[in-house]
């Protein structure tokens, strides 16, 4: 079945510059398009897509103002309705997703954010990123180390005691899954993200260690 | 008799004392609210026009026509200035986070003064409140840093802590550095007197100013509300 992206944004020269970047780089994959939170609601409850690229200024339908406001309310709602879908937050009101941590800490699909100053390539990683089903928040969205004690159990269980995801799933009485999303948390938490020739596993662990995570 | 009378005019000095910090709220609010959206102005219209015309430019390339990196470039810096000026008019997260409004400014101010150490104890979280007092904090915490800033030595130490307890808030902000005399003269600056009593007065907080051989400390402590306070406690207890 051909996958779906989802692409939001009330600027159309903005929404087909981004449609036309995501067609290049996923030639298969269909893309529609919303310019207002309701037809993007519409669009995700019909088409059940692989990824939502949003931007957060947006009006609620044809005729409203856009407000930063109306694309956080659009966001709550997908998160809390579809828990597992990949979203891209590409907009130049990133900060205001401040607000939203707590949901973005518990979604259990990818989900990052795309500032609009970002050049195409950068972009287009975040995408991949999400669709990986990883977070990426920017660091300045954090006053410090914010660390969940069962994201710090992940990490004892793998670096001090050496177990593969399925053995901490068993010993956290998780599924596998969830073990995946802490390690997800985790690592956006240290600001470890895919990095091409290195280990993703082996650079969370060093940052751990730096951090005093582990010992 | 007399008892009556004094409790008749103090009742109506602190009525009218509550009528002025009113007023000069909802001036300060006025005036915020004007550069807030003079910010949104740049972030909804100039920065969006700008970011398509770099999407297209940048789709345009193909290899056997590169663009040139520096036409890129210039646009690239362009955007950031803008968003700079935008920062300007409202700086970033004052309506979202006190923390981390508080961090960006420190973020920024630091990156002009690269000499300075700084150490920072703020909250990984905070109220969603929208609350005006919050925004004044904010814009008279930058306004100390840069009356500070002409009297700080290179190696000096800004200590910064945010710490809600209660129905308060207490930011302490403290400067230690060898010449202490010099750091001291702020203390004569009429801009300081003039930035206590208007934060005193649009917070009804109060600021505290202590000085010791080797530092200098101010206190702003001003409420916050029981439901928000409980929301940083929970929190807390949750993220530990």
């Amino acid at each position: 079945m051909t996958q779906t992206f989802v692409v939001v944004d009330d600027h159309e020269s903005v929404l087909g510059g981004t449609v036309s970047a995501l067609q290049k780089a996923y030639p298969d994959v269909h893309m529609v398009t919303a310019q207002t939170a309701k037809e993007a609601e519409d669009q995700v409850a019909t088409r059940k897509p692989g990824a939502v690229v949003m931007d957060l200024s947006i009006p609620y339908s044809v005729g409203d103002t856009a407000q930063t406001e109306t694309g956080i309310q659009l966001l709550r709602t997908l998160i809390q309705q579809y828990p597992t879908l990949n979203i891209v937050v590409q907009s130049a009101h990133v900060r205001s997703l401040v607000r939203l941590k707590p949901m973005i800490d518990t979604h259990e699909g990818g989900f990052t954010i795309a500032d609009k100053s970002l050049p195409l390539k950068e972009m287009l990683t975040k995408v991949d990123w999400a669709l990986q089903g990883l977070i990426y928040t920017p660091r300045e969205m954090r006053t410090g180390l914010e660390v969940k004690p069962e994201w710090l159990e992940v990490l004892v269980l793998a670096f001090q005691e050496g177990l593969q995801d399925k053995a901490i799933a068993e010993r956290m009485n998780v599924s596998e899954r969830t073990v995946r999303h802490y390690w997800t948390k985790v690592q956006d938490a240290l600001g470890v993200y895919p990095d091409e020739g290195k280990n993703i596993r082996i650079q969370t662990e060093i940052r751990a260690r730096d951090e005093g995570l582990i010992d | 008799m007399i008892l009556r009378f004094c409790a008749a005019v103090l009742s109506r000095l602190f009525s009218s004392n509550q009528q002025t910090r009113r007023a000069w709220q909802w001036w300060h609010q006025r005036q915020v609210d004007r550069l807030h959206d003079g910010a949104e102005l740049i972030r909804d219209g100039l920065l969006q026009e700008l970011f398509a015309m770099r999407r297209n430019l940048e789709l345009a390339c193909d290899e056997q026509k590169p663009i040139s990196n520096e036409h890129l470039q210039q646009l690239e810096a362009f955007h950031r200035m803008l968003e700079q000026v935008s920062n300007e008019l409202s700086p970033a997260y004052i309506r979202d986070s006190l923390p981390l409004a508080l961090q960006y400014i420190l973020q920024t101010w630091g990156d002009r003064h690269p000499d300075i150490q700084q150490s920072v104890q703020l909250p990984s979280s905070w109220m969603d409140d929208e609350d005006d007092v919050q925004r004044i904090v904010v814009t008279a915490f930058e306004e100390l840093l840069n009356l500070l800033s002409p009297y700080l030595q290179p190696e000096a130490v800004l200590r910064i802590a945010l710490v809600p307890s209660n129905h308060s808030a207490t930011l302490t902000v403290q400067v230690e550095q060898r010449d202490m005399q010099q750091v001291m003269s702020i203390l004569d600056a009429e801009e300081l007197v003039y930035l206590r009593q208007a934060f005193e007065m649009l917070t009804a907080g109060r600021w505290f100013q202590s000085v010791e051989t080797s530092c200098i400390q101010w206190q702003w402590v001003w409420r916050i509300n029981e439901v928000a306070n409980d929301e940083v406690a929970n929190n807390k207890g949750r993220s530990q």
